[in-house]
């Protein structure tokens, strides 16, 4: 228990993530006024995932923290990812599901509200 | 504070201040979970639409001034940045510098805010605002698509906007007991847990500048009104 009760973070690391986090977000203004077609949009959200882990690991101290902490964070990026996942399984699908009842159905017949 | 111990800041519930903080700490990033799901939902929302609507996000976003974001951006960056140094000087025991660097976070904040009234005025008198008064100069086929964007742009950060005024509440009421004399180098668990919660609205604005602000920068229209 008592490993992380102090633990001794050089202050140097907090000025380092200060930097990094300047730099990442003049790089994402930087590269969203380039036109990389499907591109833009993936590039700015590592850069911000990027950005994010750097403040959770250093500023909020998970990097430092019991794993009781981190598991909750773990958890909760998890389902994040779950209720994405769900949805757009859903969404990317539904053009491809023929005979079934729909609000979004091209069929007179099958389009119900 | 506590009577039974003498000079101890640990509630009788708690077996040592160790416990008491990995419980704190845990609390708080049980909030923290929700949070990140009310905010994964509407991100999600986002997704959706904008998957739908692709073209009328990309030109309703080149209405957004990406330099007001980007200040914001950089603002609440270093507001993090000073509220790291609070909690640092709580854990020397460190009154004064406890009051500065709070003070310090609170004015930052309230510049974030500021620059956000600004924008958010600027969107009411160019018709930005979804509904009966909204006036969309591009492409007709993209007015709806549009609406949506701002809808999104406008819950999404008014939602944000009233975690910063929360924040800044927190500031307010830990500045005001460290004006007091309620912490010490053994305990300054609370000003921690508003340290996590400061960082947790930073880090919901790290990615709602390039999602809200940046789609339509590479446009020839980009870059503001």
């Amino acid at each position: 228990m008592s490993e992380h009760a102090h633990p001794t973070i050089p202050k140097w690391i907090y000025f380092a993530v200060l930097a990094v986090l300047i730099v990442g977000t003049i790089v994402t203004v930087l590269t969203a006024r380039l036109d990389l077609g499907v591109w833009n949009t993936p590039v700015a959200l590592a850069i911000a995932v990027f950005k994010a882990s750097l403040i959770i690991l250093y500023f909020m101290h998970i990097r430092f923290s019991s794993w009781l902490s981190r598991t909750i964070v773990i958890g909760s990026f998890f389902f994040l990812v779950v209720m994405f996942g769900l949805t757009f399984a859903d969404y990317f699908t539904r053009h491809q599901v023929h005979g079934v009842p729909s609000l979004y159905s091209a069929d007179p017949l099958l389009k119900q509200r | 504070m506590s009577d039974s111990h003498a000079h101890s800041s640990v509630h009788h519930h708690f077996f040592d201040a160790e416990q008491q903080k990995e419980s704190a700490t845990l609390g708080m990033w049980l909030l923290l979970a929700t949070e990140i799901l009310l905010f994964g939902a509407l991100f999600t929302a986002y997704a959706v639409y904008r998957n739908a609507n692709p073209e009328a996000f990309m030109h309703a976003s080149a209405r957004m001034d990406w330099k007001m974001g980007g200040l914001n951006t950089l603002v609440l960056i270093v507001s993090s940045v000073t509220m790291v140094w609070a909690v640092l000087s709580a854990e020397k025991g460190n009154r004064k510098g406890v009051l500065v660097f709070l003070l310090l976070t609170a004015i930052f904040g309230a510049t974030f805010l500021v620059v956000k009234y600004f924008e958010y005025g600027h969107h009411i008198h160019g018709h930005d605002v979804p509904g009966p008064y909204f006036q969309w100069s591009g492409d007709p086929k993209l007015s709806n698509g549009a609406q949506i964007f701002f809808f999104l742009y406008f819950f999404m950060t008014g939602l944000h906007a009233l975690h910063m005024v929360v924040g800044l509440g927190l500031l307010a009421w830990m500045w005001i007991t460290a004006y007091w004399g309620k912490y010490s180098k053994e305990y300054y668990n609370p000003i921690e847990m508003v340290g996590l919660y400061w960082h947790f609205v930073d880090l919901v604005w790290i990615f709602l500048f390039p999602l809200l602000y940046l789609l339509g920068a590479h446009l020839t229209e980009g870059g503001g009104h």
